[in-house]
């Protein structure tokens, strides 16, 4: 009965989005007015928000007669992760993807204003309602939820086990899911402006700042998703080069990419096939990670299942990228690119190249095992030890641009952008020879020292901004215009970026593990930390059984008691360790159950010391923060102003063009 | 005094000294790079070898049993004098290449170092030939041919000129520009379409039959090498079963699961293999009971289920509860595209039409899993 309700509101939808696209194309040639492909979007959404609606309260109410619940549903799971799995498996998360569609697709309605900027509308929502019409088809076909199973079973496997354990988990996915979907509006704006032929300034403009809401929301779910690995998996790291991991990151790169070089084009009017090339693989991408993570073709912690809707994927992928270098090869306007770049706009070619370069090496190494396997039919790995060695200098080289770019002007390169530097290229030597005294391995020395200029200089910079300490003459003052705000943005971004390197470098670099099997009542001192095992407990919890070892770390009054637990779940037998943490300012410790012998009661923990760990969460925020910044008035300026009333920035001429990051 | 520091700090003095101590740091951490320390050295090395029953982990990371024997054998043979290389070369005797998670720059494995090189080094030529452009141009919106004459100054106050016009216009004759244009996209398109559809494609049939086991698996006669210096090696025994399994050869098979159930009675692999061969023998009660230890050493094994059901049909002779119960499971644990999905639904069909009498959903009184 639900089930019939769900299934009408999915088919409406895709009818709703299937004539939003020929609505909008007619609009496109000025048959029909815009008004009928708008109401067309608005009615996609509210079916398929419908639709979605449905399933959750079939989750809730545990209606197992529908194959989606019976399949991830369970009577033990409690309510938020009954509902977060609405996008816990494949058929639920496109569901999920055609309603988010639906939505940018709306929000784009609602946030065009201006003449201008209308004309834009029917191609864009030409495009997003045809994305939308995919996704809807297939929860409407081959990927129907709803399909009823008789007879109906009384529980369900409930969702896999390690999504069920920590509220980060029901932040996590529709962070990405959004950040994905929403680099779908930059491309449905290219798309339409190398249609009418207009990839001008107006264009970079609206689609850089499309981009950039994407970009924070990725931001913040792969921060929340490292997190969650850390707090959760118990191998004491956030990041362990996984596929599904990696295909989340890349369109992260290609976006942050395209969001330097659009300042390029904006300045200079330039580099216009690179500015479409590096949206459009934006968008691929993300389109490769809804497949790699859904679909399961890659094997790892996250992918589930295998399907045939795999291959309208790829069919996606590859009309897309066909339609893409079609568009490109004959609607590019032949002159125009050219420009003369200036030291800044070197520097910013420069992020470009490592930036590619850095998707580019992450792409292959993820998909090298299937290439190789399917070529010789043999099995490879490619893993951690091989990312971090190629992914190292490149970053490295980055942290250096972090630093050296926002100081340089948009013209020639001056003794002053030169001076500018000393301060932080001092700094990071000393860092680099006190890491030397304290004996630490070469990639801690040269990413410290770069982590440590980024940020020296970036903070440098951002106060000499905005208490005008680079303006003599004038009174110095806090300075807090909608365009400073939005070009601090751009800074604070980097300031995240340089702490999160620092960190990153000192817990992949000082990170000290050991392991020591206790008998109850027993102490042990390792790694500087004495651990007395107190006893072991073992309690039900809601939908588990929790097997967990009282430790004392620390002796007196100073000490703490932890919990490291063994988690298992009713109908699974992989037990999930939940580790013990005690966050420090300079480090973790992370204490992890290994195992408990039930006859003996003796315990074999692990204990390790994580430095600076603690700090890459806050550091992922700040990046996320001077995005918002950033992003000002999104995604237009409040008041709409036309071209002519935007202020001409003279840049070519100051000497020191300040910051301008991704000031509108 | 002011004035000499003032000098310094204006000339490029402090900014080399800067990069001078920099890079001696560097030299310096590199010449001192420690030789290796037992415990730093089965640290590094853990990290490099893939848990054999993780999906992704290194053994350093996971906590599975299989890692913690890696472990010990990764530290005895450092204890022992072997070299990393040694260590390494042992594990991919053993498992195949597919055990390490740093790939060895040789090979087919050299195309992951040389293609980012390549891009790097393509990359960096245009980007020095783009550097270097001194066209004088345009600033701000206004591309094109039309402006290229105008002064970066004048036109930085003008408002934007209009485009050509080129809406929906089917392109006349191809200028020969465009068409490498084409030429040099569909390259790319081909090169990012190969890895995708790969990606996809059909995947060898007995990794997705057996679950998807993840060794490699070496040859036989390695197999047989490897079982006869180390005869308490399950995972070698049962890799040794499945083989000659595989090979047609069901009685060495049985004999070498035996084996492994002999050191390891709870060993899956080889509880499945034997059940699998009692099975296809004609022993369905024999085979029940090895697949109904599997279900209750691990209730959601796939295989162990479904088998479970057939041999359990095979003895009743009819689908009883007990076969629903199970094809149901069955049915819910395995993916979409299992094969034997059909088989488990020819079981509840032939429960349906049986002459049982608990065919209503209500009265097959399945038990909570």
């Amino acid at each position: 009965m639900i089930g019939a309700l769900g299934l009408t509101a999915t088919i409406l939808g895709a009818a709703a989005s299937l004539f939003g696209i020929v609505a909008a194309t007619l609009a496109a040639r000025s048959r029909w007015p815009i008004g009928v492909a708008i109401g067309a979007a608005w009615a996609t959404f509210a079916a398929l928000a419908a639709a979605n609606l449905v399933m959750v309260v079939a989750l809730v109410s545990r209606d197992f007669s529908i194959a989606y619940v019976a399949q991830v549903g369970s009577r033990a799971t409690p309510l938020l992760f009954t509902v977060a799995s609405l996008w816990g498996a494949l058929e639920g998360s496109i569901l999920f993807w055609s309603a988010l569609a639906a939505g940018v697709a709306v929000l784009l309605v609602k946030r065009t204003r201006g003449e201008g900027e209308h004309a834009r509308l029917p191609g864009s929502l030409a495009v997003l309602l045809a994305l939308t019409a995919f996704f809807a088809l297939i929860a409407a076909g081959p990927g129907n939820p709803w399909r009823r199973v008789f007879p109906v079973p009384l529980d369900g496997p409930g969702p896999n086990p390690l999504l069920q354990d920590h509220p980060l988990m029901a932040l996590h996915p529709p962070l990405l899911y959004l950040g994905f979907v929403g680099l779908a509006v930059p491309f449905a704006i290219t798309v339409d402006a190398l249609l009418r032929g207009r990839l001008d300034d107006a264009w970079l403009r609206v689609a850089s700042r499309w981009t950039l809401g994407p970009w924070i929301l990725l931001t913040l779910g792969l921060v929340a998703g490292a997190w969650w690995s850390y707090a959760v998996l118990g191998w004491g790291g956030y990041w362990g080069w996984d596929p599904v991991e990696n295909v989340a990151l890349l369109p992260w790169l290609t976006a942050t990419a395209f969001l330097h070089s659009a300042m390029v084009g904006r300045r200079r009017g330039s580099l216009l096939a690179w500015n479409v090339a590096l949206v459009s693989a934006s968008f691929m991408l993300t389109l490769f990670a809804t497949l790699v993570t859904r679909s399961g073709v890659l094997d790892s912690v996250h992918a589930f299942t295998r399907s045939v809707i795999g291959s309208l994927f790829v069919g996606l992928l590859g009309a897309v990228l066909v339609g893409t270098v079609g568009l490109l090869a004959f609607r590019l306007p032949a002159a125009g690119d050219g420009a003369r770049l200036g030291a800044r706009g070197r520097a910013f070619l420069l992020n470009n190249l490592l930036l590619a370069t850095l998707a580019a090496t992450v792409l292959l190494g993820t998909v090298f095992p299937l290439l190789v396997e399917a070529v010789t039919n043999t099995r490879v790995s490619v893993g951690a030890p091989y990312f971090e060695r190629l992914t190292g200098p490149l970053g490295i080289g980055l942290l250096v641009l972090v630093g050296i770019g926002p100081t340089l002007p948009w013209g020639d390169w001056s003794p002053a952008a030169r001076r500018a530097l000393v301060p932080s290229a001092l700094a990071a030597a000393i860092l680099a020879g006190l890491l030397v005294a304290i004996r630490s391995d070469p990639a801690a020395v040269a990413g410290g020292a770069a982590g440590a200029f980024a940020l020296v200089q970036s903070l440098s910079i951002l106060v000499r901004r905005l208490f005008r300490i680079d303006r003599p003459g004038r009174l110095p003052g806090i300075r807090l215009r909608a365009s400073t705000t939005r070009a601090a943005g751009g800074l604070v971004a980097h300031i995240g970026v340089a702490v999160l390197a620092i960190a990153v470098v000192a817990s992949a670099t000082g990170t000290r593990e050991a392991v020591v099997a206790l008998r109850p009542g027993a102490s042990a001192t390792v790694l500087g930390q004495t651990v007395a095992y107190l006893g072991s407990e073992k309690r039900p919890g809601p939908n588990r059984m929790v097997i967990a070892a009282r430790l004392r770390l620390g002796s007196g009054a100073g000490g703490a008691e932890l919990r490291p637990a063994l988690n298992v779940f009713g109908a699974s037998t992989q037990a999930i360790a939940t580790p013990a943490i005690v966050s420090g300012t300079l480090a973790d410790v992370y204490v992890t159950l290994l195992n408990l012998d039930e006859a003996t009661g003796t315990a074999t923990i692990r204990i390790g010391t994580h430095p600076l760990v603690s700090w890459v969460w806050p550091a992922g925020g700040i990046v996320a923060l001077g995005g918002l910044l950033a992003l000002g008035g999104w995604p237009y300026p409040r008041r709409v102003r036309s071209e002519a009333e935007e202020p001409a920035r003279p840049a070519v001429l100051a000497p020191d063009g300040g910051l301008d990051v991704v000031s509108g | 005094m002011t004035t000499a520091v003032r000098r310094l700090a204006r000339s490029d003095a402090l900014l080399l000294l800067a990069v001078a101590v920099f890079a001696l740091s560097l030299t310096l951490a590199l010449a001192s790079t420690r030789t290796g320390a037992p415990d730093d050295r089965a640290r590094a090395l853990d990290g490099q070898l893939r848990c054999p029953t993780c999906q992704g982990l290194s053994i350093r990371d996971s906590p599975a049993t299989s890692a913690a024997q890696m472990r010990t054998l990764v530290r005895e043979q450092i204890d022992a004098g072997a070299s990393d290389e040694a260590i390494r070369a042992f594990f991919v005797a053993r498992y195949g290449r597919w055990i390490l998670l740093d790939p060895p720059a040789t090979g087919v494995d050299l195309a992951l170092f040389i293609a980012p090189a390549a891009i790097l080094a393509a990359g960096s030529i245009l980007v020095v030939r783009r550097a270097g452009a001194r066209r004088p141009a345009a600033f701000g919106p206004v591309l094109g041919p039309a402006s290229a004459g105008t002064s970066e100054v004048a036109s930085a106050g003008q408002a934007p000129a209009p485009r050509r016009p080129a809406r929906w216009r089917a392109p006349g004759m191809l200028p020969l520009p465009r068409l490498a244009r084409l030429g040099i996209g569909g390259a790319m398109a081909l090169a990012l379409t190969v890895p995708i559809a790969a990606a996809v494609g059909p995947r060898n049939p007995s990794l997705e039959i057996s679950g998807g086991r993840p060794q490699a698996t070496p040859s036989i006669e390695d197999l047989t090498t490897l079982v006869g210096t180390s005869p308490r090696d399950v995972d070698a025994l049962v890799a040794l079963g499945d083989a000659l399994l595989a090979a047609d050869r069901p009685s060495e098979a049985a004999d070498r699961y035996r084996q492994a159930l002999a050191v390891d009675p709870n060993r899956i692999g080889a509880l499945l293999g034997a059940g699998t061969i009692l099975l296809a023998s004609d022993r369905p009660e024999a085979a029940w009971s090895f697949f109904d230890r599997v279900v209750a050493l691990s209730p959601n094994q796939a295989d162990a289920l479904l088998y479970r059901a057939v041999a359990r049909f095979r003895i009743d002779g009819a689908a009883t509860a007990d076969v629903r119960r199970d094809a149901e499971r069955f049915l819910l644990v395995t993916g979409p595209n299992d094969v034997r999905r059909t088989m488990a639904q020819g079981l509840l069909d032939a429960a349906v039409e049986g002459p049982i009498g608990s065919a209503s959903p209500g009265a097959s009184g399945s038990p909570t899993p």
